[in-house]
């Protein structure tokens, strides 16, 4: 009998695991050799190249969404949502092969606009971050507040004289390479994660104390390995910001140093080392100093990076908090998660690769904002088979809706819960006629009006699949599940639609039951659309 | 040359062949298959991970003998093609339809692949040929 695991943590910490791999191209099961996922808060772009058989399938077509779901029985997630940019076939001695190259959802940010951006000033990096995605149509993202060094708002604009206080993204500079650069500036990343949201966060200063995952020597690392490096020290950051002449006639440069440069032993001699950066969006000194501050956190030590490979773990995302023990290498503690390279093949298995880094300087604060709301605490079965060993062994029918309200304002959305029984076909088969049983987000084009059967009807605005839940009949296996909404949802009334998938091979519509459902809603707070500068 | 085990009905698809017992074995082989998986060692410990990545394709290899050189050829121009393969009963595992053919029990495979035949047989001066042909069928569930 194959061994259900509880979740990724116990399914890691087996020794003995099936492995699961299922891809998804437009929502339909393609037959899939191999999959290799990178992702990494430097890497703002995730990517994902899946190995099939050539020719390809009618449905394999440029932009189509790709997903990926990797695991153990029982411990299935996400490892890429994206769409598809290109893809190759071919063929020769080795056979027909087709190879699937996929994006992940911020390469909607990389191509330049045919206008400047103007946004009016003062605004948040957090603001312009979610209102390029919203423009962008980017399905899911998730914007921390970005923090200075003591707490504060990073807002950019403001200067009647610059822009007329607006901020402007000029149109030689796609969103995504402005948002990377000025990110970074305040210890900021915006990168793609492996269940499809686009990120922005911090990756600076210490880690927080609690960790997601452990990885040791001797325990479960496959291999070890670290590098302590002076070369990217610096100890004396100079910061140059905007330069422009003041309404009392007066020019105004912006520029913050240090009022002393500490000695460090490993940049003896000369004891320091000087580097400058510079950025026109630095309109105040506050501003500049809160990115010397920054740079200096980060640079004023040699930077370790540790490095590490480990059996699949379909749940790590870059930017978590992972701690680390090798007596080997000298690394202990807690480290930035700042890279996960998944790799599934028929042959060899799952395995990831990651890095961590240590920060330096102090942990800062956090600025998460998410709210959570019960959406229903009630189990619903959906399909259409009575079964007697499930909580509720009438089937709710083969679409459920619940009703539930969308918070004021939010950048993404996810639904919380538990399940069981839901796309265990896709365990045992691809094919590409079954549909998999999914949520679904429906709501009216406009929620602050009454429904109608013409400009405001009930449409589907967004979705997101269920993972593959095997279970041996007879027994529940309750599984956690979270599910990053995809699509435009607006605040107000809206409808979850719980709907059952369709096995092809058998044409049994799928049953599973749900419980305890929960909306977390992140990154609250209204973006401001752009306004195009001709 | 091996005993032949005088069987009139085996056959894959249209072309009949006998099947020769193995050297020195007082037992036909049988349909086996590759269990795929991954172990690993965790350094520093005495730990471990085999990771089960599923069943490969059930795969059978009998020397065959031919009443004739065109019967071989006729076999040979089937490899990489998928037909039903018969086989006396009492000579397999495989758990497929079952059929009585003038007072013996076949079984009859269907979708099974000739995967590889000896391109180099041996050809007896009684007209009759042998060589190893591999069959293939889909993994065990």
């Amino acid at each position: 009998m194959t061994r259900n695991f509880g979740s990724v943590a116990e399914a890691v910490a087996a020794d003995v695991k099936h492995v699961r791999l299922r891809v998804f191209v437009g929502g339909r099961a393609l037959t899939t050799f191999e999959a290799h996922a990178s992702h990494g808060v430097n890497q703002p772009i995730g990517t994902c190249t899946v190995v099939t058989e050539a020719p390809l399938p009618s449905f394999v077509t440029p932009n189509a969404s790709v997903l990926v779901q990797a695991g153990y029985p029982g411990a299935v997630r996400t490892i890429f949502s994206g769409r598809l940019p290109n893809h190759e076939a071919a063929i020769s001695e080795q056979g027909r092969w087709g190879r699937i190259n996929a994006v992940g959802w911020a390469s909607l940010l990389d191509y330049k606009d045919f206008a400047d951006l103007r946004f009016a000033g003062p605004i948040s990096l957090k603001r312009l971050f979610q209102a390029l995605c919203k423009r962008r149509r980017v399905p899911s993202y998730r914007g921390e507040d970005v923090l200075t060094y003591d707490g504060a708002s990073v807002q950019f604009g403001g200067i009647t004289e610059i822009d007329e206080g607006d901020v402007v993204i000029d149109r030689t500079v796609s969103p995504l390479t402005w948002l990377t650069q000025k990110a970074e500036l305040f210890g900021y990343r915006v990168y793609d994660t492996p269940i499809g949201r686009v990120m922005l966060s911090r990756v600076s200063g210490l880690p927080g104390t609690t960790a997601a995952a452990t990885y040791a020597e001797g325990e479960n690392a496959y291999r070890f390995s670290s590098r302590l490096d002076t070369r990217g020290m610096v100890t004396y950051w100079e910061v140059f910001g905007a330069k422009y002449t003041a309404a009392a006639g007066n020019v105004v440069a912006i520029r913050s140093i240090p009022a002393e440069v500490p000695y460090s032993a490993e940049l003896d001699p000369p004891g320091y080392r000087m580097d400058a950066k510079r950025d026109e969006i630095l309109t105040s000194t506050a501003l500049a100093d809160a990115v010397r501050n920054v740079l200096e956190i980060n640079t004023s030590e040699p930077s370790e990076l540790a490095t590490w490979e480990v059996d699949g773990a379909p749940d790590r995302q870059p930017g978590d908090v992972v701690a680390l023990d090798s007596d080997t290498c000298q690394v202990s503690g807690n480290r930035w998660l700042m890279s996960v390279r998944q790799s599934v093949t028929d042959r060899t298995g799952y395995y990831a690769t990651m890095e961590g880094w240590a920060g330096a300087g102090e942990a800062l604060p956090a600025g998460d904002d998410c709210e959570s709301s019960s959406v229903s605490s009630s189990t619903y079965h959906v399909g259409d088979s009575t079964i007697a060993w499930f909580s509720d062994p009438s089937p709710d029918g083969t679409t459920v809706e619940i009703a539930f309200t969308v918070p004021e304002a939010y950048s993404s959305l996810t639904i919380y819960g538990e399940a069981h029984g839901a796309n265990s076909y896709f365990a045992s088969s691809d094919n590409d006629e079954s549909t998999a049983s999914r949520f679904e987000i429906w709501q009216v084009p406009d929620p602050t009006q009454a429904e109608d059967d013409t400009d405001n009807k009930l449409r589907k605005v967004g979705d997101g699949q269920l993972p593959i839940m095997e279970e041996t009949a007879g027994v529940i296996a309750w599984q956690q599940i979270v599910i990053p909404i995809t699509g435009s949802v607006k605040a107000g009334p809206a409808e979850l639609h719980l709907v059952a998938g369709t096995d092809a091979d058998t044409g049994a519509v799928d049953d599973f039951e749900v419980r305890g459902l929960t909306l977390v809603a992140c990154g609250v707070g209204e973006p401001e659309l752009p306004e195009e500068a001709y | 040359m091996s005993d032949r085990l005088d069987l009139p009905y085996t056959r894959f698809g249209a072309v009949h062949f006998g099947i020769l017992w193995p050297d020195n074995s007082l037992s036909m082989p049988d349909w086996g298959f590759e269990s795929i998986t991954t172990t690993r060692h965790v350094p520093g410990s005495n730990r471990n991970v085999t990771q089960l990545l599923g069943k490969g394709p059930q795969r059978i290899t009998y020397r065959l003998s031919f009443d004739s050189a065109a019967d071989y050829r006729d076999l040979k121009e089937r490899v990489q093609e998928t037909d039903t393969l018969v086989l006396f009963a009492a000579m397999t595992s495989a758990p497929d339809d079952y059929v009585d053919l003038h007072g013996e029990g076949y079984v009859e495979i269907a979708d099974v692949l000739l995967l590889e035949l000896d391109q180099q047989p041996q050809i007896f001066p009684d007209g009759t040929v042998e060589a190893n042909a591999t069959f293939q069928r889909p993994s065990p569930s």
